[in-house]
């Protein structure tokens, strides 16, 4: 059964959202995407339950580092630290390949971390090897959140 | 700076400051050596001589008693002579004929010092009054004085010359205990004696004198006994002992002066003699007696001006002023020494301070360099990715159009284009910040093994299985093994890019062990490079090719280049124009290695 893979697309580039917009439509990838223009952005959709509605579960978080007002790396701790949201699974994905970026995303447990392609190409197989292995985890239920 | 101002105080702890320079222990020791062998060498010609004027000193004291003794032999041997005489006359002779005796001795010429010789008769007192009786037939005045209680009469009843004795003539020498004691002494022993210090009735001055006996007898007489009883009289001398010094060596000539007491009695001085010979302060002075005729003189002796002209020498003060003159100038050598070297270490603190500084500044300023390349590349990628981006969306909406029979080709030729170079873009900004970070990535990485690393560069760029061969005697890089990768992975990169037929490329990577260090090459069969390229090939963004169709960014050469002098190596290239290239560059084995700059790595 193909599990539906809902996107927050946290990214202040509209090319960007749009590159990864017309990709998803073009691959017919099932789900909806919301996006936010930064981290605190982001975390105001998590924690609102009328922004939540139109970002149904399960969701994976795809979080670009180099952002205004809130970067990716504070976005993170946030998230870690935030009750209910604490647990959301986020794909760091990033012009960025430096390692401190790297090492940073993964300590804040990041689910992975990948660097931007430069051509649509490239951008179609991630999706595609995300959603596969997206396809292939279980997700979190709700109602065991906070008992370890 | 700090090194610079720090220094004058070490030196202060460690060494005395003379005139502002830096005297060491060694140098101190120089000096106070040169100091002790000038003194020494002052000190022991002053000792040697001081040991020959002392020795002449008492060589002249030796050789003017000698005098005084031959000059007194010399007396007794004219005494001797007289008595000698009176032998033959059997005692008795007349005034004339002693005389004629103290003519033929030429006393003055003979005997200088001497006052006179005469005879002295021993009388009982009985005897006395024909004596005179006899004697007053040759000379009418002849008397005996003075009076006196002792039991001899002791007459002298020649003298010659006569003129400057006359008063002694008749003269009882046994009133008086010195005359009389050395007459009797003389009788009893049959040896010359002299008396103690008496003043001769005849001299003018009264200065000290003494009479000098030789006895003469009756009968031969070996005994005390005999003596006394045969005894009849001596042939004496007197003497004025100034006259007699005079005589005995001239003053002038002399290098010393002495006083002569007998039994505490001063009968010589000349000590109290003013004369230009006077030393003040002699260098010598001594006491010396000697036994002479039954008397013991005592001999002060002091040396005198002369002396100390002959036994002043120089030589030990021209040897301590010589040594000082030579130690002043050790000393301002060493000072001089100790001043420039000094001079030296601060200037050589100070430029290597200013050195350290402005390489400091450089490595701050390459460091902003690398910094500022990195930056700028990180920053062109998000444009150059929103064109690309861009540019695939502009060939999707027009699929539609590029499928119509009316479509101008052109449109998608550019568009590829244009794609095209945005690919390069990246590739050149990821060039720029992989070279920017050469010096950064030094450190932190795992050791990788070749062989795999062979078979990654094979993926990598699509290769198959037997294009890249390796020859190596070491299994794994464990130095910088980051950049040892990008090093090759960017020469091997540079052969399968500029080879015309790739299924044909072949690649040779060879590692040698040489020590510390390995030496590696990697060779291909493509194309060759001209030789008057091989320096530019290195410098960044050349590219021997140029116009459509380039995919080199001319960097990797430049990444190749930097890579391997950042522990000091070069790369060397042997290739000629459709003769292959092959790369050749040393790598170190372990961070010891000879040639590694740790501050480089850092």
């Amino acid at each position: 059964m193909k599990e539906i893979m809902n996107i927050l697309l946290v990214e202040d580039n509209d090319l960007d959202v749009e590159i990864l917009h017309r990709a998803r439509k073009k691959m017919g990838m099932p789900g909806t995407m919301v996006r936010a223009q930064d981290g605190l952005e982001a975390l105001d959709i998590l924690q609102s339950d009328d922004l939540r509605r139109a970002l149904p579960s399960p969701f994976v978080v795809l979080l670009d580092i180099n952002m205004p007002r809130m970067n990716g790396h504070e976005f993170l701790e946030e998230l870690r630290k935030t009750e209910l949201i604490a647990d959301a699974r986020v794909f760091v994905f990033t012009t960025s390949d430096n390692p401190v970026d790297v090492s940073k995303a993964y300590a804040q447990h990041a689910s992975g971390y990948i660097k931007k392609p430069s051509n649509s190409k490239d951008l179609t197989s991630i999706l595609d090897a995300l959603y596969a292995f997206w396809a292939k985890c279980e997700n979190p239920s709700p109602e065991y959140r906070n008992h370890g | 700076m700090e090194t610079i101002q720090t220094f004058p105080a070490e030196a202060g702890r460690r060494g005395l400051t003379a005139f502002g320079a830096r005297l060491s222990i060694l140098h101190i020791l120089i000096i106070v050596l040169s100091l002790a062998m000038t003194i020494a060498a002052w000190q022991f010609s002053e000792q040697q001589i001081k040991n020959r004027s002392l020795q002449r000193f008492e060589l002249a004291v030796e050789r003017t008693i000698g005098l005084l003794e031959d000059r007194m032999e010399n007396y007794e041997d004219a005494l001797w002579a007289g008595v000698a005489l009176l032998a033959v006359k059997e005692g008795d002779i007349s005034g004339p004929e002693w005389r004629a005796y103290e003519n033929s001795l030429a006393l003055p010429q003979k005997y200088p010092g001497i006052n006179g010789i005469g005879v002295i008769y021993f009388l009982a007192p009985e005897e006395v009054p024909a004596f005179i009786e006899k004697q007053r037939a040759e000379n009418p005045n002849f008397t005996i004085f003075p009076a006196h209680e002792n039991p001899e009469i002791m007459p002298i009843t020649f003298i010659e010359p006569r003129a400057p004795n006359a008063k002694a003539v008749g003269l009882d020498v046994a009133h008086e205990a010195n005359r009389r004691l050395a007459a009797l002494s003389s009788r009893d022993t049959g040896k010359a004696r002299i008396t103690g210090p008496i003043v001769l009735v005849q001299d003018e001055g009264s200065t000290a004198g003494f009479l000098f006996y030789a006895p003469f007898y009756a009968a031969e007489s070996t005994t005390l006994a005999e003596r006394r009883e045969n005894g009849i009289g001596v042939v004496y001398a007197p003497f004025v002992v100034r006259k007699l010094m005079e005589g005995l060596l001239e003053k002038t000539q002399r290098q010393l002066r002495f006083n002569i007491t007998d039994a505490g009695q001063a009968i010589y001085d000349e000590f109290s003699d003013t004369d230009d010979s006077l030393d003040p302060n002699p260098m010598y002075e001594g006491t010396y007696s000697i036994s002479i005729y039954g008397r013991v003189w005592t001999l002060d002796v002091r040396t005198n001006l002369h002396f100390r002209d002959q036994n002043t020498y120089a030589q030990p003060y021209f040897i301590l002023a010589g040594g000082l003159v030579i130690e002043v100038l050790v000393i301002l050598l060493i000072v001089l020494l100790a001043r420039a070297n000094r001079r030296a270490i601060s200037y050589a603190a100070e430029v290597s301070a200013d050195l350290r500084h402005k390489k400091d500044k450089l490595a701050r300023i390459n460091e902003e360099l690398e910094q500022f390349a990195y930056v700028t590349s990180h920053d062109l990628k998000t444009p150059i990715r929103g064109i690309g981006g861009l540019t695939e969306m502009i060939q999707e909406d027009l699929e539609e159009y590029f499928a119509s029979p009316k479509a101008n080709p052109d449109v998608q030729t550019n568009l590829n284009r244009i794609m095209n170079r945005v690919d390069r873009m990246n590739e050149l900004t990821r060039g720029v910040m992989e070279f920017s970070r050469i010096g950064r990535s030094a450190k932190h990485a795992d050791p990788f093994s070749l062989p795999d690393f062979v078979d990654t560069l094979l993926s990598d760029f699509s290769l198959s299985k037997n294009q890249i061969l390796l020859i190596s005697d070491i299994e794994e890089i464990t130095f910088d093994p980051m950049n040892f990768r990008r090093v090759v992975e960017n020469l091997v990169s540079n052969a399968v890019k500029y080879h015309e037929d790739l299924s044909k490329l072949f690649v040779t990577i060879t590692v040698h062990r040489k020590g510390d260090m390995c030496s590696v090459s990697v060779k291909d069969n493509g194309p060759g490079i001209d030789p008057r390229f091989h320096e530019r090939i290195f410098d960044m963004f050349q590219s021997l090719k140029s116009g459509e169709g380039q995919d080199g960014t001319g960097i990797g050469l430049a990444i190749v280049k930097k890579s391997v002098e950042l522990h000091g190596g070069t790369v060397r290239i042997t290739s000629d124009i459709g003769a292959g290239a092959e790369f050749c560059f040393d790598w170190p084995l372990t961070a010891q290695a000879p040639f590694h700059m740790e501050h480089q790595a850092a």
